[in-house]
């Protein structure tokens, strides 16, 4: 009890110097809290980029020159789609958002075409880019086109009761009315698998364009490595094929991105260490200078018959305090700066504050043992 | 100065201590400051490399708002109101106010005005629609230039004829139509039929159905309207000619071929379209503006007085002939064209009709652009770097011969990057308009012809340094095609002038991460549809780049913090160590200058070791970083750590004076012993 108030006094009364000292405690572990969460913070930051990127795929003739009438194979659609698991040829795993369209000249309405889409995006004339606007009536969303239900999208204005009968060159399909769009004003819209699948047969046709996306940019490269056993890289020196088709992956601008974030996590990471190291050798050096500045007062404490435990005692209790309400400050600045709480933190605030603890007791244990009649003697 | 620094070197452990302890808070320091500057410099380079553009939305026509109106509210809402929303959707998309507003905005980096031109390629082969596969042939595409032919023909038969459309439009003005046999193909664009060419003929391997080829190129139809100048139709059934003129092959149909039994597809086929093939006059067209097509050209507008004459034939019907002052279209001729052409009565064919068409034979369209990543097309991925690179800054801004071709293109004539094309280049101007493509209909922007008045007198050679892979031929309001080289925009004198907004030829770039405000502002000033937005994907990394930057900005506060507290302990303590010194030279009767003087240069001795040590250290732990990860992006440049040094010793020759004075002013009346200091 004793100790402490000897120690709480002498804190008081040395006021600057102790207020000094717990606000370098204060910033030790403030740094610290702040330096440990740097990467995490970034990398879950990148995280967030990588998950929110959409790399776009465009499929293309083997040679780059042509993406719209290309005459893709439904087999290879289908491929991207996962619709041949069970052939093992499949490779949604690695994209999604299938983009597709078929177009078939009708000879009923004729001039028309009807235009078999998996998803609104498949045809540009579609989208708002080209004033194509598209609005399905209740009850139906933008999921139907991946069906094969007899339904179709109208232009808007386009006289109807509800039902449509169109004709190919070889059959006819009843389909019903499921809304209207605002893009080319001769084309019907019906989901992708409507007229392979009409009137109960089965019907094969060739693709005009294919895009998508891929599925997971954290395995980019992985799905590269398998898009490309499937399509070629496109170059104007590949030989012209006509069932095998190139496919130009926009990864360019994401991968620069992710390789320069990268960098800069890799650049945080070399350099954490050694700015934590800073902060704690800061600590460690400042408690053991502020210590040794005060060798008189421990010489006269050795001097009334303290021992060398108790006066150890006695420092590293003062700096104990000043360590705790340093470091509790220190904490809850550096929590309030990051907005986050976690163990790390605490590790690293706690490493900072025995580095302070340790900078004391070297110097008080160096202090103590030096002979009495000599502190006295010191200048110091 | 000598006292201070005595003390200093008697009590090295201080010493020590002291600039160990400055040295690492500066070190931390001078760390922060690499860090936040070196990752606001790759922020900025991460963020330069993406383009936020807004681009013109494609306009509905005020019919189609009225009938979405209709449909919305139901025909019982009064017209007035669906009448004044007409009228606010069409102000909202007026492109000049709308462009004015944006620029008022404080959003807009820049705007990019492109610009389409022609230019005669030396040696090379125009990019006609059916170049590559000739199920895409579309005469739009070949339309006023590539598509400029000449023919040596035997008139069958001349009619006049009437134009339903033009009658519609109430012109009363006759036009003929002459049944030709072509003799022999004169002059004429690669990609185009040749005669007896099997492989044109037959559009696909099996076996030949009525419709599925096109027929031989033995006869075609001239449709005009300029007769000669007594009226008359100029072709006499038996009489042979040469013809110039814009050549319409005919349209290829894809249809899908059944097999009746198993209902499976078991072809696709090409078939040709029911309306001929076509050859009309060439280069009137161009002169007489087609109706409902208004040319655009950036220089001056276009003198477009029609070069034709109109006269009244006896039936009281109107008719045109052609003025004297363009070439002829026509030209009668017996025996052989060749002995025609080398005589003096074919020399105008000789030295301007067939040198002209040949010109537009080898040309290609040329897109001018400030920013190609600005470009719909390459900004949503739509069209994609093949091989090769886009254009740098510098390029841009100098204006520097180098050129982006499609790969189409580049197969199509055999270029390989790094080869050099030699550009003449024509003021074309171009036209946009609404068209049919394979039953879709587009909005397309098409350009004129290559015609010598039109020629700019700008010859350069341009050296390929990129090749786009893009819808080759497709249409559509911002698409543009495989026969377009890409050249930077100040290459070309003059081409600034232009300052358009049509889709394919405007964009503003928008300050990345302002998209969202400027959405809303443009929303608030009324012109919310005017615009559609595109960042290829810079929301989604601007959240690490926003990281990136917040972790810089940390490090350089704990940098600070820790200097900041680390200065004051080390003087704090140096001013209790120094004070028994200062007082007894005080005692000793020295001036407080002198003594203020010796203090600073203790002061300043730790201080500038403390920096010189500290700045090292950090560029060597900089340097170690960068050799590890082998990345140098975030390295320190010179500029950087001299701004550093300099801030740094500035900040701490401050805190050493402000000690030196503290000391100097040491109270001589305290005892020396409790070391304390009064001012």
């Amino acid at each position: 009890m004793s100790m402490l108030y000897v120690t709480v006094s002498a804190m008081l009364r040395r006021t600057r110097w102790t207020i000094l000292l717990v606000s370098i405690v204060l910033f030790e572990v403030c740094a610290g809290a702040v330096l440990c969460t740097l990467i995490s913070r970034q990398e879950a930051a990148l995280d967030q980029t990588v998950d929110e990127t959409v790399i776009h795929c465009v499929v293309t003739s083997t040679q780059g020159t042509k993406q719209d009438h290309l005459n893709v194979t439904i087999g290879t659609v289908n491929r991207l789609l996962g619709l041949d698991h069970e052939r093992g040829f499949y490779q949604d795993k690695y994209v999604k958002n299938v983009r597709s369209k078929i177009r078939i000249e009708l000879t009923n309405p004729a001039n028309y075409s009807i235009v078999c889409i998996l998803s609104a995006d498949s045809d540009p004339a579609l989208t708002p880019i080209e004033g194509g606007e598209l609005t399905l009536f209740d009850g139906w969303d933008e999921s139907v086109f991946m069906s094969d239900e007899a339904v179709c999208i109208v232009p808007q204005g386009f006289p109807t009761d509800g039902e449509l009968e169109i004709e190919t060159t070889t059959f006819p399909i009843r389909l019903t009315v499921i809304g209207t769009h605002t893009g080319p004003k001769n084309t019907i819209y019906c989901p992708f698998y409507t007229v392979q699948y009409a009137n109960g047969m089965t019907y094969s046709f060739t693709a005009d364009s294919c895009s998508f996306d891929i599925r997971d940019t954290r395995k980019v490269e992985e799905a590269k490595a398998s898009l490309y056993e499937m399509f070629v890289k496109p170059d104007i020196q590949n030989s012209p094929g006509s069932i095998t088709y190139g496919v130009r992956i926009e990864d360019d601008l994401f991968q620069s991105t992710v390789t320069a974030l990268n960098s800069s996590i890799k650049t945080i990471r070399f350099l954490l260490p050694v700015l934590l190291l800073i902060g704690v050798a800061v600590g460690f050096f400042a408690s053991y200078l502020s210590t040794r500045s005060r060798l008189k007062e421990y010489a006269v404490m050795r001097c009334l018959g303290m021992r060398r435990g108790e006066v150890l005692c006695f420092a590293l209790s003062e700096q104990l305090m000043i360590a705790l309400v340093g470091g509790i400050l220190g904490f809850a600045v550096g929590t309030a700066i990051n907005g986050t709480f976690s163990l790390r933190m605490l590790l690293y605030g706690l490493g900072g504050i025995a580095a302070f603890l340790i900078g004391t007791a070297l110097s008080a244990s160096r202090i103590t043992w030096i002979n009495v009649m000599q502190l006295m003697k010191t200048e110091e | 100065m000598q006292a201070f620094l005595s003390f200093l070197q008697r009590k090295p452990l201080f010493t020590f201590v002291a600039i160990l302890l400055l040295t690492l808070a500066v070190t931390l320091t001078t760390v922060g400051a690499f860090m936040r500057f070196g990752t606001a410099k790759q922020t900025d380079d991460i963020s330069d490399q993406y383009v936020t553009i807004a681009v013109p939305a494609e306009e509905k026509s005020l019919q189609e708002v009225r009938t979405m109106l209709r449909e919305k509210y139901g025909d019982d809402y009064p017209s007035v109101k669906i009448e004044a929303e007409v009228d606010a959707y069409s102000l909202s998309v007026n492109p000049i106010l709308a462009h004015k507003a944006a620029l008022e905005s404080g959003y807009v980096e820049a705007v990019d005005y492109r610009y389409l031109m022609g230019a005669y390629v030396a040696g090379s082969k125009a990019l006609v629609s059916c170049a590559e596969d000739l199920m895409e042939y579309h005469p739009l595409f070949d339309y006023m230039s590539y598509d400029m032919a000449v023919f040596a023909v035997e008139c069958q038969t001349a009619r006049n004829t009437s134009d339903p459309w033009q009658d519609e439009l109430g012109n009363n003005y006759v036009t003929f139509t002459a049944d030709m046999t072509i003799l022999d193909v004169v002059s004429l664009a690669d990609g185009y039929p040749a005669i007896d060419d099997p492989s044109y003929v037959v559009l696909e391997s099996g076996p030949v159905q009525e419709g599925q080829t096109i027929p031989e190129l033995r006869s075609m139809q001239v449709y005009s309207e300029l007769y000669a100048p007594d009226g008359t139709i100029p072709f006499q059934p038996g009489h042979t000619y040469l013809i110039c003129g814009h050549y319409r092959d005919f349209d290829i149909t894809n249809v899908m071929a059944f097999d009746t039994d198993s209902l499976r597809i078991t072809e696709q086929y090409g078939r040709a379209a029911d309306h001929g093939r076509l050859l009309s006059p060439a280069y009137y067209d161009f002169y007489c503006a087609p109706f409902g097509r208004t040319f655009t050209f950036k220089a001056e507008s276009f003198d477009s007085g029609y070069h034709r004459n109109r006269a009244k034939r006896k039936d009281g019907k109107t008719f045109f002939y052609p003025s004297d002052d363009v070439p002829p279209y026509y030209a009668e001729y017996e025996g052989s064209w060749q002995d025609f052409l080398a005589s003096e009565e074919g020399r105008v064919w000789r030295e301007q009709v067939i040198p002209l068409c040949e010109i537009n034979q080898s040309s290609a369209t040329i897109l001018l652009s400030d920013n190609l990543q600005s470009m719909y097309c390459f900004n949503s991925g739509q069209a994609g770097l093949l091989d090769g690179r886009f254009f740098t800054e510098t390029e841009y801004s100098e204006g520097d011969a180098v050129c982006m071709v499609s790969a189409a293109y580049a197969l199509y004539n055999g270029y390989r990057l790094g080869d050099r094309l030699t550009l003449d280049f024509y003021d074309t101007g171009f036209t946009t308009h609404g068209t049919t493509i394979k039953g879709q209909n587009y909005d397309a922007i098409t350009r004129g012809a290559c015609m010598p008045d039109r020629r700019i007198g700008v010859t350069k050679e341009y050296e390929i340094v990129g090749i786009y892979s893009a819808p080759e031929i497709s249409a559509g309001s911002h698409v543009f095609r495989a026969d377009t080289i890409l050249i930077p925009k100040a290459s070309v004198p003059g081409s600034e002038q232009y300052q358009g907004y049509e889709q394919l030829l405007y964009s503003l770039i928008l300050k990345n991460g302002s998209q969202e405000a400027f959405q809303a502002y443009m929303e608030q000033a009324g012109f919310g549809p005017a615009f559609m937005y595109f960042d290829q994907g810079y929301s989604a990394t601007e959240i690490s780049l926003d990281a990136m930057t917040e972790n810089g900005l940390k490090i350089l506060s704990v940098g600070l913090a820790v200097l900041a507290i680390t200065v004051i302990m080390v003087h704090f303590l140096a001013i209790r160590r120094f004070s028994p010194v200062a007082r007894s030279m005080r005692l000793l009767g020295i001036a407080c200058g002198s003594v203020r003087t010796q203090a600073f240069g203790a002061f300043l001795f730790i201080n500038v070791v403390s920096v010189t040590i500290g700045v090292g250290a950090s560029l060597l732990l900089f340097f170690t970083i960068i050799k590890n990860t082998y990345s140098d992006v975030l390295s320190p440049n010179l500029m950087l750590t001299i701004c550093c040094t300099a801030i740094l010793l500035v900040f701490l020759l401050i805190s050493s004076l402000l000690c030196a004075v503290t000391l100097s002013q040491v109270s001589l009346m305290q005892s020396g012993r409790k070391g304390t200091v009064r001012k």
